[in-house]
C-alpha cells in the first residue's frame, strides 16, 4: 500500500540548531497519526518541511509516492498551528478564496461546519476570537474534501464541545478513507483518535507504533521487597527498561517491551510481590520523553 | 489564485477613489467660491487646444504615490506564509499573478487620478467661463509610458527588496522615499570628487526618480513637457529602461519570495 | 445503539480489548441477541469518538473469535449460532484471570492458603445464596 505520508530520515537545521534530526515517519491512507512532543521538539517543523515552507537539510518527502509539487496541495489541506487568516477579510471572502482556488471545495459541507462551530460569514476574520479563527481554519481545511490533512494543534483555543467536534471531523474523514497527521499538546485527544502515535524529543522520534499496540507492551513492572530492595544492576542493563525507579522497599520497572519475561527476571531476587501494571498514553508519553533517549521498534499496526 | 490580491487591490483604489474625490470636492468647493466673479470668457490652449498630456504630470505623482504604497503586498503574504503558499499553484505563478494584479492596480489609479483632475479642470473651465478644447500632443504617449513606468520599477524595487522579508514592508516604502531622493540630491552636488560623484551617478542608475526629475526644466503650464533626466538619454530609451529594469525586479522579487523559508 | 457501550481511551488496556470485551460481555448477557446488527464501524467509531481502524481491529478479532459475522455491504451481525456459548466462553476467561489476579495480590498480601479459602468460599456464598434463586 502507497503511503499518504512517508518521511524519510528527514532533518532540519537552523543554523546551529538542529530542530529535527533523521525523522522517519508514514501515515497510511484511512489512518489517524497524532504527533506529540514537548514544545520545541521539532512537530512544527516537521510540518513546515512537510508542505515545503521549509527546505529540508536532508531526507525525503513523499506526497502519495510523489515529490511534492502545486498540484500535491489539490489534495493536502493545512491547519498552522497559529492561524494563518488575512485579519481584514471576511469568513465570507475566505470561502470564496478557497472557492477559486481548489478542485473540489464543497460549499455545502461548508455551510454546514459553519453552522457547527456557529459563526458570522460576514464577520472580518480579525474579529474573531482564537477558538473561532482555529475554526474558521477547520472550517477552510475540511470543506476541501481532501485526502491528507496535516494539523498542527487543529483544537487549540476550542471549547471541550468543540474539540470533540475535531476529533470526530477527523473520524469522519478517517472512516472515509482519508489520513490524518496531527499535532497535539492533549495526549487524551491523541489517545482517543489516533491509531498511531509518533513521540518527539528534541528532534528525534522517541516513540512510533500504534496506540493500542503502546499500551499493549509498555508497562511497569513493580516489585516489593520485605526488606530494603536488591541491587539489580544486571536487570537494569536490558534494553526494554527504559527507566528504573527505586523507593525503600519498591523497585518500579518502566518497560517498553517483554513485561512478563523482566517479571520472571525480578522473581529471581525473591520479591514480596511482583505485578504488572498498565500504562495510559500519558504515562508512556512521560516516560519516553523524560527516559533514555532512545527510538522504540516500531510496533505493528493493527 | 490572486483573489486575496485582487481584494486587496479593490480596497486600495476605492481608498484612493475617495481620497481623491474628496480633494476634487474641496477643490472645486474652493474655486466657486473664490472665482465666481472671474469671467475670463476667452477660449483656453489656442487655437489647437490643451495638450491632454499637460495634465498627466499630476495625475503621474499621484500614481506614482500610490505604486510605491502597494509595494509592499508580497512581503505582507509572509505574514500568513501557510495561505498562499499552499495553495495548488507553483509559488513564482502566486507572485506574477500578485504583481500582475497590482499593475493592474498602478494603471487604475492612473486612470482614476486624471479622470478627477480633468474634473476639476473643467470645473475651473466652467467658472470663470472659458471654453476649454482639447489635443493629443505628440509627447502624450511618451510621458505616460516613462511616468508609468518610472511607477512601476520603483514599485518593483519595493517588491524585490521586501518579498523576501517578513512584513517589513512599510519600512521599505518610507526607506525607499529618502533613499531615492537624497541619492537624486547627491547626483546635483558637483562639490564631490570624481569617484564618489561616480559612484553616485551608478547607484542612481537604480533610481526611477533619476530617469524622470523636473529639477532642471520645468515645462510650462498647458503644454506638455518630458522631464529630464540627469542621464543624458533619449527620453523612448528611459522608458524603455525603467520598464525593463521594473521587469526585472519583478523576476527578481517573485523569486526572492519563491525563496523565503519558514 | 451507542448507549451499550463505554470505553475508557485513558485506561492502560487498548481500547480495541475494551471494546472487544463489552461486545463479548452484552453478547453473553443477552444485551446483543443472536442474529442482531451491530453498529457500522464509522458510526461507533463516531458514537464512542474513537479512532476507525480500532473499531474495524476489535469486529475483525470478533469475527474471528467467532462471536460476530460481517457479510460485505451488509453490515456485522451478533452470530446466529454459537455466539452466545462462545461468548460464554471469552467471559469466563476474563473472569478466571481477574481471580487469579486478586489471589495473586491476597498473597502477596500474606494470606494463608487455608484463609484464603475460606474467605473465597464466603465470598461465592454471599453471591450465590443457596436457597436463593439462581
Amino acid at each position: 500500500m502507497e503511503h499518504s505520508i512517508a518521511i524519510r530520515d528527514l532533518t532540519k537545521r537552523y543554523g546551529n540548531f538542529t530542530a529535527v534530526s533523521g525523522l522517519t515517519l508514514e501515515v497510511e491512507p484511512g489512518s489517524i497519526c497524532g504527533l506529540l512532543g514537548p514544545n520545541g521538539a521539532g512537530k512544527s517543523t516537521t510540518f513546515k518541511c512537510l508542505l515545503g515552507l521549509a527546505r529540508p537539510t536532508s531526507g525525503s518527502i513523499a506526497i502519495e509516492g510523489k515529490p511534492l509539487t502545486p498540484a500535491t496541495f489539490q489534495d493536502l489541506a493545512y491547519v498552522p498551528e497559529k492561524s494563518a487568516l488575512y485579519e481584514n477579510l471576511t469568513l465570507a471572502e475566505h470561502l470564496e478564496y478557497y472557492r477559486r482556488c481548489y478542485a473540489r471545495y464543497d460549499a455545502a459541507r461548508a455551510s454546514e461546519l459553519i453552522d457547527m462551530f456557529k459563526l458570522d460569514r460576514k464577520k472580518k476574520v480579525g474579529k474573531f476570537s482564537k477558538g473561532q479563527r482555529t475554526a474558521v481554519s477547520l472550517i477552510l481545511a475540511f470543506s476541501l474534501r481532501p485526502r491528507i490533512f496535516v494539523l498542527d494543534e487543529p483544537a487549540s483555543g476550542l471549547d471541550p464541545i468543540f474539540q470533540r467536534l475535531v476529533l470526530d471531523l477527523m473520524i469522519e474523514a478517517a472512516a472515509g478513507g482519508a489520513s490524518v497527521l496531527f499535532s497535539s499538546h492533549q495526549i487524551g485527544q491523541v489517545e482517543r483518535a489516533a491509531d498511531r502515535v509518533a513521540i518527539l524529543k528534541n528532534g528525534k522520534l522517541v516513540v512510533d507504533g500504534s496506540v493500542d499496540e503502546l499500551k499493549t507492551t509498555e508497562k511497569i513492572v513493580e516489585a516489593i521487597f520485605a526488606t530494603a530492595a536488591p541491587d539489580i544492576d544486571g536487570l537494569a542493563a536490558d534494553p526494554r527498561i527504559r527507566r528504573i525507579e527505586r523507593s525503600g522497599r519498591i523497585i518500579r520497572a518502566y518497560v517498553s517491551d517483554g513485561s512478563e519475561a523482566i517479571a520472571k527476571r525480578f522473581e529471581e531476587f525473591s520479591p514480596r510481590d511482583v505485578s504488572i501494571m498498565d500504562l495510559g498514553l500519558e504515562d508512556i508519553f512521560l516516560t519516553a520523553v523524560d527516559g533514555r533517549d532512545a527510538t522504540i521498534p516500531h510496533g505493528d499496526l493493527p | 489564485m490572486n483573489y486575496i490580491e485582487f481584494l486587496r487591490m479593490r480596497r486600495n483604489i476605492t481608498w484612493l477613489a475617495g481620497v481623491l474625490a474628496a480633494l476634487a470636492l474641496l477643490s472645486m468647493i474652493s474655486i466657486n467660491v473664490n472665482a465666481y466673479k472671474v469671467h475670463v470668457g476667452a477660449d483656453i490652449g489656442g487655437p489647437t487646444g490643451v495638450d491632454v498630456a499637460a495634465l498627466f504630470g499630476l495625475a503621474l505623482g499621484i500614481t506614482l504615490i500610490f505604486a510605491t504604497i502597494v509595494g509592499g503586498t508580497l512581503s505582507r503574504e509572509n505574514e500568513t506564509p501557510e495561505m498562499a503558499r499552499t495553495k495548488p499553484f507553483p509559488r513564482e505563478q502566486i507572485a506574477f499573478s500578485f504583481l500582475l494584479t497590482d499593475l493592474a492596480a498602478i494603471l487604475l489609479a492612473f486612470v482614476i487620478s486624471n479622470a478627477f483632475i480633468f474634473l476639476i479642470f473643467l470645473d475651473f473651465c466652467w467658472v470663470v467661463h472659458v471654453r476649454a478644447s482639447f489635443h493629443v500632443g505628440e509627447e502624450a504617449g511618451l510621458l505616460v509610458t516613462l511616468g508609468l513606468g518610472v511607477a512601476f520599477m520603483w514599485y518593483a524595487l519595493v517588491q524585490a527588496v521586501s518579498s523576501g522579508l517578513r512584513g517589513r514592508g512599510g519600512i521599505t516604502i518610507g526607506l525607499s522615499w529618502a533613499y531615492f531622493t537624497i541619492l537624486l540630491g547627491l547626483s546635483h552636488v558637483t562639490l564631490f570628487p570624481v569617484p564618489l560623484h561616480d559612484l553616485i551617478m551608478a547607484l542612481n542608475l537604480l533610481n526611477p526618480l533619476a530617469y524622470m526629475n523636473s529639477l532642471t526644466t520645468h515645462g510650462d503650464t498647458l503644454s506638455a513637457s518630458i522631464p529630464n533626466s540627469i542621464f543624458t538619454l533619449d527620453p523612448w530609451l528611459r522608458a524603455a529602461i525603467v520598464w525593463l529594469i521594473g521587469i526585472a525586479a519583478g523576476v527578481v522579487a517573485s523569486y526572492n519570495w519563491k525563496r523565503l523559508e519558514f | 445503539m451507542a448507549a451499550i457501550f463505554t470505553v475508557d481511551p485513558r485506561s492502560g488496556v487498548p481500547l480495541y480489548l475494551q471494546l472487544i470485551e463489552q461486545v463479548k460481555r452484552a453478547v453473553a448477557l443477552g444485551t446483543l441477541a443472536p442474529g442482531e446488527q451491530l453498529p457500522t464501524v464509522k458510526s461507533l467509531a463516531l458514537d464512542l469518538t474513537v479512532n476507525p481502524n480500532t473499531v474495524a481491529r476489535a469486529y475483525r478479532d470478533l469475527e474471528r473469535d467467532g462471536i460476530i459475522e460481517t457479510s460485505p455491504g451488509r453490515g456485522s451481525f451478533v452470530r446466529s449460532n454459537g455466539a452466545p456459548g462462545e461468548a460464554r466462553r471469552a467471559a469466563e476467561d476474563v473472569a478466571v484471570a481477574m481471580l487469579g489476579e486478586a489471589i495473586r495480590q491476597a498473597k502477596a498480601l500474606g494470606l494463608e492458603r487455608m484463609r484464603l479459602e475460606a474467605l473465597l468460599d464466603d465470598l461465592v456464598g454471599r453471591w450465590f445464596p443457596p436457597h436463593g434463586e439462581e
